[in-house]
């Protein structure tokens, strides 16, 4: 993790202007009632079994050949079950992109997680557009492995692209 | 319920079309995984549920589950005349007939209507032919820097409202 992702992932307000607290607010509370029908279902979740914490990604287009196919990214997988994720820096030195998100885990090392990054303005990093993505994986001792989707958001009025199929590899980060 | 459930006019289509976007890849995912869903198995449609909060139970309330994994629904009448919520979400169903969604009601402005505060709802269950059973977790949101209320638990029975008869 960046010296600056550690920054802005530690300081809930830095983010304020890229991404909106009312956004994960809003994450927060479709996720509790969604945690708590897994845990009136399931039982509680070993915190080894768990995502929560945070977490270095590879995230790559299945299939992809070029390197704007994959990128790294710090996950911070937070107690409330929303997602706040940094993309690698872009070439003006800000992440490349912010995501937000939600999670939920299982007893048995499995998990979901859908993660959206927002475009980012110039001059603020560089993005590809709006992507909203899904996965589905499991915990592994500290390393994780996933499989999703993902849809790129084009605009108001336009179709967007995909689903394209998706996967993750990754390692707990060691606070 | 068409005739009557105008969403365009209700909520910004910028919120409904997020989320058909954060829907689209759980359902590809639900699709990789699974058969497709059979329509009689399906929430796709409208359907009338009654909701009962703590042995309360709302008059018919209808909901529209769209195509594109999206929901609208339109809360019973208030006082004032006005709806007692406009609710948007999204909906996932399986192919054994069991389903999710969340139910976002926003809060509404005075004289439209009667909302406690903005609810997040959290429903699953089961289609069985032309009806449906659900429990959900409710939360309420009462403001930035507050905690919410809740969990309340809920349960609802539904029925698919059919189109009229050729």
């Amino acid at each position: 993790m960046t010296a600056q992702g550690t920054i802005l992932l530690g300081e809930d307000t830095t983010l304020r202007g890229l991404v909106h607290s009312i956004d994960l607010r809003a994450l927060a509370f479709w996720a509790t009632p969604a945690a708590l029908h897994i845990e009136d279902e399931l039982g509680p979740v070993d915190p080894a079994k768990s995502l929560e914490g945070r977490w270095g990604l590879v995230i790559g287009i299945v299939g992809g050949v070029g390197p704007t196919d994959e990128a790294v990214a710090d996950f911070y997988f937070r107690p409330d079950h929303t997602i706040k994720a940094l993309g690698p820096e872009a070439d003006d030195g800000d992440p490349h992109f912010i995501g937000i998100g939600y999670w939920f885990s299982f007893p048995d090392g499995s998990f979901v997680f859908g993660v959206n990054h927002p475009g980012l303005p110039d001059g603020a990093g560089g993005s590809s557009g709006a992507i909203f993505g899904m996965h589905r994986g499991e915990v592994v001792g500290d390393t994780l492995t996933t499989r999703g989707f993902a849809v790129v958001d084009q605009g108001a009025g336009q179709p967007y692209v995909g689903p394209l199929r998706v996967a993750a590899r990754g390692t707990r980060t060691v606070e | 319920m068409t005739g009557r459930l105008n969403a365009a006019d209700l909520i910004p289509a910028g919120d409904l079309r997020t989320l058909s976007l954060w829907a689209a890849p759980a359902c590809a995912l639900l699709e990789d995984e699974f058969e497709q869903v059979a329509e009689a198995r399906s929430l796709q449609g409208e359907w009338e549920l009654l909701v009962d909060v703590a042995g309360d139970v709302t008059p018919p309330i209808g909901f529209d589950f769209r195509p594109d994994h999206t929901l609208v629904t339109i809360g019973p009448p208030a006082e004032d005349g006005g709806a007692y919520f406009v609710g948007l979400g999204y909906w996932l169903s399986f192919p054994d007939g069991s389903f999710i969604f969340g139910v976002n009601h926003p809060g509404l402005q005075d004289g439209q209507g009667a909302s406690p505060g903005a609810i997040f709802a959290l429903h699953r269950g089961r289609v069985d032919g032309d009806a449906l059973t659900s429990r959900a977790f409710a939360v309420v949101d009462e403001g930035v820097a507050r905690p919410f209320l809740g969990p309340i638990p809920v349960r609802t029975t539904g029925t698919r409202i059919l189109p009229p008869p050729q």
